[in-house]
């Protein structure tokens, strides 16, 4: 279990004036959920993350944790100078300890394990952070709104790794997003935030089960609850939390 | 690399040039000033390996000019994650020194002549030093660039100091400042030669000298034409490393 209890962040506009970016913002993460944060462009989801990867000092709050957390920015940086295996070894501390075949057939590059990744597609990248991030043996997983440049072929084949990847290895996933679409499959939990300032004002279980098929995109519930989603997201009032079940 | 019909489109152009040269200055024009007569020139291309003792000149020329590059970007792929060090933590002064972007470079192979004269080891020191600079710069340009995303995951997996400089920052702009090395190569060429011309040393520079004290109209434009040839060599021998060691971008 994870939490994040009442982060903030402030920032100095150009004006030089003092902004709340984020407020107060507390959440827990569950073992091995995958656990996403919907809100619009500006609210502040990014630094959110990285704030609870370490990559950035909060001004108030705390993050209780006994693990590593690894963050996957939006654009997944797999190092084009380093084949697929050095990029998914790179900076282990004890490369016998990682079970590097499992990592890379689960990911779905077994046979690219010498290519170098400066020529193949986002999701081939994807894959490599992926993997690369699976070797450092998490205990969270960052995504920064990843899906956002994919094309919807390889955005269905993505939601389905990280969902199989949560179930194989057990780690749990943070997921940072607009697309409510996206946030409704892949999550157990979602929290809906608002800007100025960034603040979460809905919890939503989603009781989906737990193999999820792509099929559920189309199905009636699916898209009845992805418009109360849109309702409340547009709304910036809600104070409910919800339950969600197909 | 260049595809075929590239090559072939710059081969064809070059025979084309040829031909309208040998028809325009061997029977139209052939006595003028502006370029001298082909079986003249062909001739003296022959010539002045004996004349001025060409493979000598070419030898030190080209051994200055690359071996100078080469040991340049050997320091120069050692210091450069103190160098980004240095670039991040004092930006500002960094930026100070570009006020030497308008100073001629010529200036400075006039004051090292000045200082050594005809010394192999200034020459090749000058060189080594102007290379420096130059690739030094090219890090300053490229290091404000470098993609976000990198920084965050290596400092996210732990990598911080010198080996985020060296395995992953540099490393990420290493295709960018080799491409910039290709001109300074064509550079490091230009200045070596006016050095050599100024001190009189031994090289192309020299024998440049010698051809113009001479009146050696012929001889100027076949050195020309050998110095290309082997300014081009030299590219092809980068574009192959480009590719090869390289790849990325």
């Amino acid at each position: 279990m994870m939490q994040i209890k009442e982060i903030s962040k402030d920032y100095n506009n150009r004006a030089g004036y003092k902004i709340n970016l984020l407020k107060k913002i507390s959440f827990e993460i569950g073992g091995s959920q995958i656990v996403s944060i919907i809100a619009p462009a500006g609210a502040g989801k990014s630094t959110l993350l990285k704030i609870i990867s370490g990559l950035e000092l909060p001004d108030g709050g705390e993050i209780i944790n006994n693990g590593k957390i690894i963050f996957i920015p939006s654009e997944p940086s797999s190092f084009p100078w380093l084949n697929v295996t050095q990029n998914v070894l790179f900076a282990v501390e004890d490369e016998k300890s990682v079970d590097i075949k499992k990592i890379i057939n689960t990911v779905g590059l077994e046979g690219y394990e010498t290519h170098y990744p400066h020529n193949k597609s986002l999701g081939f990248r994807f894959r490599i952070s992926l993997a690369r991030s699976l070797a450092h043996k998490p205990l969270l997983i960052c995504l920064d709104d990843p899906f956002n440049k994919m094309d919807e072929t390889t955005k269905a084949e993505i939601l389905q790794l990280v969902r199989k990847v949560n179930h194989e290895f057990g780690t749990a996933f943070l997921l940072a997003s607009g697309n409510i679409s996206e946030a409704l499959f892949l999550s157990d939990v979602i929290y809906v935030m608002k800007k100025n300032p960034g603040e979460i004002f809905t919890k939503v279980n989603v009781e989906l089960p737990r193999d999820r098929s792509l099929d559920i995109f189309n199905s009636e519930k699916f898209l009845q609850h992805r418009n109360n989603l849109e309702q409340i997201f547009k709304s910036n009032e809600s104070n409910q939390l919800l339950n969600i079940s197909i | 690399m260049p595809n075929n019909q590239s090559i072939i489109s710059k081969v064809k152009l070059a025979v084309v040039l040829l031909f309208v040269y040998v028809v325009l200055f061997e029977f139209v024009l052939p006595v003028n000033k502006i370029l001298p007569k082909p079986d003249l020139l062909f001739e003296s291309l022959i010539a002045v390996w004996k004349d001025y003792n060409l493979l000598q000149s070419a030898a030190a020329t080209t051994t200055i000019i690359y071996l100078s590059l080469a040991l340049a970007y050997f320091i120069f792929v050692k210091a450069a994650p103190l160098l980004m060090k240095f670039f991040a933590a004092y930006n500002e002064s960094a930026e100070s020194l570009k006020i030497f972007r308008y100073f001629p470079a010529f200036f400075f192979a006039i004051l090292f002549s000045f200082w050594f004269g005809d010394s192999f080891l200034a020459e090749f020191l000058f060189a080594v030093i102007v290379s420096f600079l130059m690739f030094s710069f090219s890090l300053y340009r490229y290091s404000g660039g470098i993609n976000e995303s990198y920084k965050l995951t290596a400092k996210n997996l732990g990598v911080a100091g010198n080996s985020l400089y060296s395995k992953v920052l540099f490393k990420s702009i290493q295709p960018k400042i080799f491409d910039d090395m290709r001109r300074t190569h064509y550079y490091i060429w230009v200045l070596i030669m006016i050095y050599e011309f100024i001190s009189n040393a031994e090289g192309f520079g020299g024998v440049y000298r010698q051809a113009l004290n001479y009146n050696d109209f012929s001889a100027l434009f076949s050195i020309a034409v050998i110095i290309s040839l082997l300014i081009l060599l030299g590219d092809l021998v980068y574009k192959i490393i480009r590719e090869k060691i390289y790849f990325w971008q």
